[in-house]
């Protein structure tokens, strides 16, 4: 067990690293010019410059990937420009929300999840079986936004429109 | 700079070009209430944004509802009053005239006060701040980056070239000849430096608390304006409060001004009808715009104002690969678009450009110029004289934001009638912007400038220089004139107001008749109060100038 949960991690961190190389990438292939984005439409060419240059956008593609990724190793995510924060406080003052939606997820799949795989199990081939299976490949394969408009639809909206009863909230908690 | 939200968005920092307008132009009063009586002291009023504040650093932002926001916090030395006239504002009174146009000496106004962000003073303000507040946005080590204006409009400055380089820490030219004077040498005469240090960039801040980290000063700036900053949740609310050391006495008249970030321009609209905002920050939703200029229970309650823009269509006027380097081809184009036809596609939400200055910036504004009138048959004639009487191809660039897409349409509909066939592409705002200032990657296209500040040379040197004919430069046409160049450059130092007019507007006629560009509209600001708004005007240069306002039974 001890030995799958490392592996598990492991693997955990490789995707990471990998998805950080691919959004970087990505960032990179755009056409558009982040120095030219944070100086704004009015800036000089020359300003322009400047301001790449001391971002190091003016380095090549595999400086400017490994920069990014010491730093990131060194817990150093870089500055939102959007937000002029910087990545790492945004992150982290969002975690706690992600974390308390990822319990709440896997709690309500396994109260779902086992009984329903039980019933599976020990009602081989019936029809409960077929039902149980057949909504658990319906529900992994829909897309979740989907399902999640869905549910709001459903467990919040039409209550609360129809009948007063505001126990999901629409958004927020 | 750029309006924030506005239609055209300069890019999420951007986003921003300036504006607006003036004087002239004003078409609406503010509430009924507004009328006459003196303006009343105390409470609270409320303004609110679809984006964040992207910045409170004065030397790094570049947006106006940013803009907006830094004249609650800070003074400079001169501003610009509610009709774009540059007025003494830390500064005594203006500074005399020197002859040879390069020596501006500013007398400081005595006992101002930095506030700090409990209404406690920090200290008197002094020259030295105005020495290292100006030589902050030249510094090429400010993080997360440098000044996006340092060269433009900073590096006329004796000794500036050699702080941005990262030489010396401070310009030569930047000198506290005492405690309550400064001296400004310039390399060359330009009487735009005024216009320059009233803008937001040229901010006073205190030395000991301005470092080069600009991200850490914009969470906890300080200044000297008649407001400071009590609280700032980013994606939520920034709270500015009454500066009770403000220098000017009787001001400002509001206790406190709640900015609300993350509502949408929707929402703008229906707080202000439920009573619950005082100011819709963006412009109105395009889908609700007539009706709510058109609803008689508003009537009293919607402020516009022209703004110091031009939305235009440039031609690559150096172009290898289609006819456009041909100026009887420019005409041609120029009296092939019906601008009128265009202007009801924003719901006349602005005025027809006939030349290239806006009606809005007094400084340069021609009422005789020559525009170039819908005429189909002259544009058909010019084409044949040019020797294309069968026409040609070619590609016209826009940004995906609505209304653009449709007005190239429109655009695309005209020049079929003169047998030039258009294939449009539209590219979202930043991609648009990179292919843009790429050389020839663009032989037309549609697009606008707001006014970094409201004087003539702003809507030449910038985009229809020689200088900015670059790769990166903001001269789309690769317009390069280089009697035009020496004309601007003699423009921008003459002293003489009357004279600096008439020379800008030879200028604009000759620019006209190479016809880089295709001026189509200048855009109306549009503003909806709530009833207790009292003391309200659109401000030419941020839009908002929330520190004079007031409201009623305050």
């Amino acid at each position: 067990m001890a030995s799958y949960i490392a592996r598990r991690l492991i693997w955990a961190l490789v995707v990471l690293f990998v998805v950080a190389i691919l959004t970087f990438i990505l960032a990179y292939v755009l056409p558009a010019d982040p120095a030219r984005v944070i100086a704004g439409a009015h800036a000089s060419a020359e300003d322009v410059a400047r301001i790449r240059h001391a971002l190091g956008l003016d380095q090549p593609f595999l400086v400017q990937l490994g920069d990014y990724l010491a730093r990131v190793f060194q817990g150093n995510f870089g500055h939102s420009y959007k937000q002029d924060r910087d990545v790492l406080p945004l992150i982290l003052q969002r975690f706690p929300a992600t974390l308390e939606l990822a319990a709440g997820g896997i709690v309500l799949e396994l109260l779902i999840g086992i009984p329903l795989g039980v019933l599976a199990a020990v009602r081989r081939g019936s029809n409960s079986d077929r039902a149980a299976t057949g909504l658990s490949i319906v529900l992994i394969s829909a897309p979740s936004f989907w399902v999640g408009y869905l549910l709001l639809n459903f467990l919040a909206f039409q209550p609360l429109v129809n009948a007063g009863i505001g126990i999901f909230p629409l958004s927020g908690v | 700079m750029k309006p924030n939200g506005i239609v055209r968005r300069l890019g999420p920092l951007v986003t921003a070009a300036v504006l607006v307008a003036s004087c002239s132009s004003s078409q609406a009063t503010s509430s009924p209430a507004a009328s006459g009586g003196t303006p009343s002291h105390g409470g609270t009023l409320s303004t609110a944004y679809q984006g964040d504040i992207q910045s409170l650093d004065p030397a790094i932002a570049y947006d106006t509802e940013s803009w907006a926001m830094e004249e609650l916090l800070f003074s400079t030395l001169v501003t610009f009053d509610r009709n774009a006239k540059l007025v003494p504002e830390l500064a005594e009174s203006m500074p005399t005239l020197p002859a040879d146009g390069k020596t501006y000496t500013f007398t400081l106004r005595k006992g101002v006060n930095f506030v700090k962000s409990d209404g406690s003073v920090l200290r008197e303000m002094t020259a030295d701040d105005v020495v290292y507040s100006l030589n902050r946005v030249l510094d090429p080590n400010l993080t997360p980056n440098p000044s996006p204006v340092a060269t433009s409009f900073f590096g006329n400055i004796v000794g500036a070239a050699d702080v941005i380089a990262g030489k010396v820490t401070a310009a030569s030219g930047i000198k506290a000849l005492d405690p309550n004077t400064v001296e400004i040498d310039l390399v060359q005469p330009d009487s735009t430096l005024l216009d320059v240090l009233a803008d937001p960039f040229g901010s006073i801040v205190p030395k000991e608390y301005a470092k080069e980290d600009s991200a850490a000063f914009s969470a906890a700036p300080i200044g000297t304006g008649p407001f400071y900053l009590k609280s700032y949740t980013k994606g939520q609310e920034a709270v500015f409060v009454r500066n009770p050391q403000y220098w000017q006495a009787g001001l400002p008249y509001l206790d406190e001004i709640d900015v609300h970030v993350g509502v949408d321009a929707n929402s703008q609209l229906q707080q202000v009808e439920a009573g619950t905002l005082d100011i819709t920050g963006d412009p109105f939703p395009s889908g609700s715009f007539t009706s709510v200029v058109n609803d008689p229970r508003y009537k009293d309650r919607i402020v516009h104002q022209t703004l110091v823009s031009v939305l235009y269509i440039w031609m690559d006027t150096q172009s290898q690969d289609t006819p456009l380097k041909d100026a009887k081809v420019r005409q041609a184009v120029n009296y092939a678009i019906n601008k009128d036809n265009i202007l009801k596609i924003v719901h006349n939400e602005g005025v027809i450009a006939n030349c290239i200055f806006p009606p809005s910036m007094p400084a340069g504004y021609d009422p005789n110029c020559k525009p170039y009138t819908y005429d189909v048959a002259k544009a058909k004639q010019l084409m044949a004289d040019a020797g294309y009487p069968n026409g040609f191809s070619t590609t016209f660039y826009t940004d995906t934001a609505d209304p653009d897409p449709q007005i190239a349409q429109a655009i695309q509909q005209d020049l079929a009638a003169i047998n030039i066939k258009v294939n449009i592409v539209t590219q979202e705002w930043a991609t648009f912007l990179t292919t843009a200032e790429t050389p020839h990657a663009a032989p037309m296209g549609y697009v606008s400038w707001y006014q970094d500040y409201p004087d003539p040379s702003d809507f030449v040197d910038p985009i229809l220089s020689c200088a900015t004919a670059v790769k990166g430069g903001s001269n789309f046409a690769l317009y390069c004139n280089k009697d035009v160049d020496a004309k601007a450059a003699a423009a921008r130092g003459e002293q003489d107001p009357a004279k600096r007019t008439a020379e800008y507007q030879a200028i604009e006629s000759q620019i006209m008749a190479d016809a880089p560009w295709v001026p189509i509209w200048h855009q109306d600001w549009y503003t909806l109060l709530s009833p207790r708004v009292q003391t309200f005007y659109l401000h030419p240069v941020w839009y908002y100038d929330l520190g004079n306002y007031s409201v009623s039974g305050g």
